[in-house]
């Protein structure tokens, strides 16, 4: 028994399920984190030194569901992942049967108008120290990241993707995918790379400038929607910049 | 009070809200129109080629505010319209940029020579009202709708058929209207004199004027015709003793030369 409690007790750092919507989670020597959010919005800020400031969010109709909330943080060599095991969308609908459901995926007040069914209020907020390398995954709500300096991946089924760099960040290869809505990336001016833009049904928009060669899908009697992808480089070309949204658009800004 | 509600109705007809428009000048360049979702051209007296749009989603983009549209075709939005326009030695280019949205009308000088390419099945139909240039049209997936088109036509599309009528008199310019897969229906005044030229291979041919024929057209290159051969051939003739050259082809559907009353 007291082999068994110790054994317990020196594996449990590698897994920790919080039962509180606010933790900090010590860097120690990790560099790297990853972000999954099921039916949660995920924001991510920088600040702080040692340690991932981390707030879970969940409210149904006003009221906090601590009971409903389950992070999983696994420490796996130098990356912690940080995991929304819940809520999901079936549990809250398991939970409070009938009626609809609104979800707000944010901070922001939402508008929630008169559509009835339940308020769900479902986010998550990281803040990392400068410097550690983020990246991240969301089903249901968006993903939205300001002031990072190196964030590699970012995808999300169902929300948007708004990624917001700092100025000294260090672009080395993006690869940023909506498949429902839009991204929207803010990029250092002086950032270089090849870009790889893609869109279906959407728009492409920019403030940046670099050379378009024309690039026509030529299918002629194709009957699909006529993709058409954007390869090109951005101030001298470098690591593959990859933006998708098949459904919306693609906005690539310059940071001013 | 009563004196200054009168004064500001009074003057109410000359506050015109301006609708937004984008203007080229084209010389006498032709005006080729490219891959263009939703387009209706109309003709107008002026000299420039004008710009506008009709419908669309009239909510402003916030996200794209300061930003200009870019597609793989390489070009940029340069008219506010999510349309590209070029200008080369001999012709001007109007491109859409991206996704269309809404229908874009372009007011064309008369006497321009005009060439429109759509060859994806987006969008919609082909407009063409009231022009006296020449026109030149090739339309893969879409009808192609003319009104009081005077000028020489060259009108081709595959899939989707052909609607012109002429209610502001007889064409005065040479006509020629081929669809492969769809019907290709021509209105004209009853007093239009013409020269026919109607052929289908899989399809029927119907009107309602008095057709002098000349020919069978099968019978005019010397072959042999039948009920069981699928090319029913056409026939050349005239209307009202014979004046300028209608053609109408439908390969695999009908022709249908209606009589203006």
């Amino acid at each position: 028994m007291k082999f068994l409690l110790s054994l317990l007790l020196a594996a449990s750092p590698f897994f920790v399920f919080s039962q509180s919507g606010r933790q900090e989670i010590p860097l120690k020597d990790a560099r790297e984190i990853f972000v999954f959010g099921d039916l949660s919005g995920v924001h991510i800020t920088t600040g702080g030194t040692n340690t991932i400031a981390v707030n879970h969010v969940l409210t149904v109709n006003g009221e906090d569901q601590q009971e409903l909330r389950q992070l999983d943080i696994v420490r796996e060599g130098r990356t912690i992942r940080i995991l929304e095991k819940k809520p999901t969308a079936e549990l809250i609908k398991d939970k409070f049967p009938g009626g609809g459901m609104n979800v707000a995926h944010g901070p922001e007040k939402k508008e929630w108008g008169d559509y009835g069914g339940k308020k769900v209020v479902a986010y998550l907020e990281i803040v990392v120290p400068a410097g550690v390398k983020v990246s991240a995954e969301t089903v249901y709500g968006g993903l939205n990241a300001r002031g990072v300096t190196e964030m590699p991946m970012a995808k999300s089924k169902y929300g948007v993707v708004e990624v917001v760099f700092a100025a000294n960040a260090s672009i080395n290869g993006l690869d940023y995918e909506s498949e429902y809505q839009s991204v929207d990336v803010t990029l250092p001016a002086n950032t270089s790379g090849n870009l790889h833009l893609r869109t279906t049904f959407g728009n492409m928009f920019t403030d940046f400038d670099f050379p378009i060669k024309a690039n026509m899908d030529q299918a002629g009697h194709d009957h699909g929607p006529k993709s058409q992808p954007i390869d090109a480089e951005l101030n001298g070309g470098g690591k593959d910049i990859t933006l998708r949204a098949k459904y919306q658009n693609i906005y690539l800004r310059k940071l001013e | 009070m009563k004196n200054i509600l009168f004064l500001f109705l009074s003057l109410s007809s000359f506050f015109l809200f301006a609708q937004a428009e984008h203007r080229v000048s084209v010389g006498n360049k032709t005006i080729e129109f490219r891959e263009i979702d939703r387009l209706v051209i109309v003709g107008h007296d002026e000299k420039d080629l004008k710009i506008t749009r009709k419908g669309g989603d009239s909510r402003e983009d916030e996200r794209a505010k300061g930003m200009r549209k870019i597609s793989a075709s390489g070009k940029t939005d340069n008219t506010g319209f999510g349309i590209s326009s070029q200008g080369f030695d001999d012709k001007v280019v109007i491109d859409q940029v991206g996704k269309g949205d809404g229908t874009i009308m372009v007011f064309v000088p008369n006497s321009s020579v005009v060439k429109v390419v759509q060859s994806t099945y987006r969008g919609g139909d082909l407009e063409v009202n009231n022009f006296k240039g020449e026109l030149d049209v090739s339309m893969h997936y879409h009808k192609v709708k003319l009104t009081n088109t005077y000028g020489p036509l060259a009108i081709n599309t595959i899939y989707g058929g052909i609607e012109a009528a002429f209610s502001s008199g007889p064409p005065s310019q040479d006509i020629r209207l081929h669809s492969t897969y769809g019907n290709v229906e021509l209105m004209l005044p009853k007093n239009t004199a013409a020269n026919l030229r109607l052929s289908t291979s899989y399809g029927s041919m119907y009107t309602d004027f008095d057709i002098d024929v000349k020919a069978n057209m099968a019978n005019a290159e010397g072959q042999k015709g039948s009920d069981h051969d699928h090319d029913h051939g056409g026939l050349t003739g005239t209307i009202n003793g014979g004046g300028k050259l209608v053609s109408l082809n439908a390969t695999y559907k009908n022709i249908y030369l209606r009589k203006l009353e």
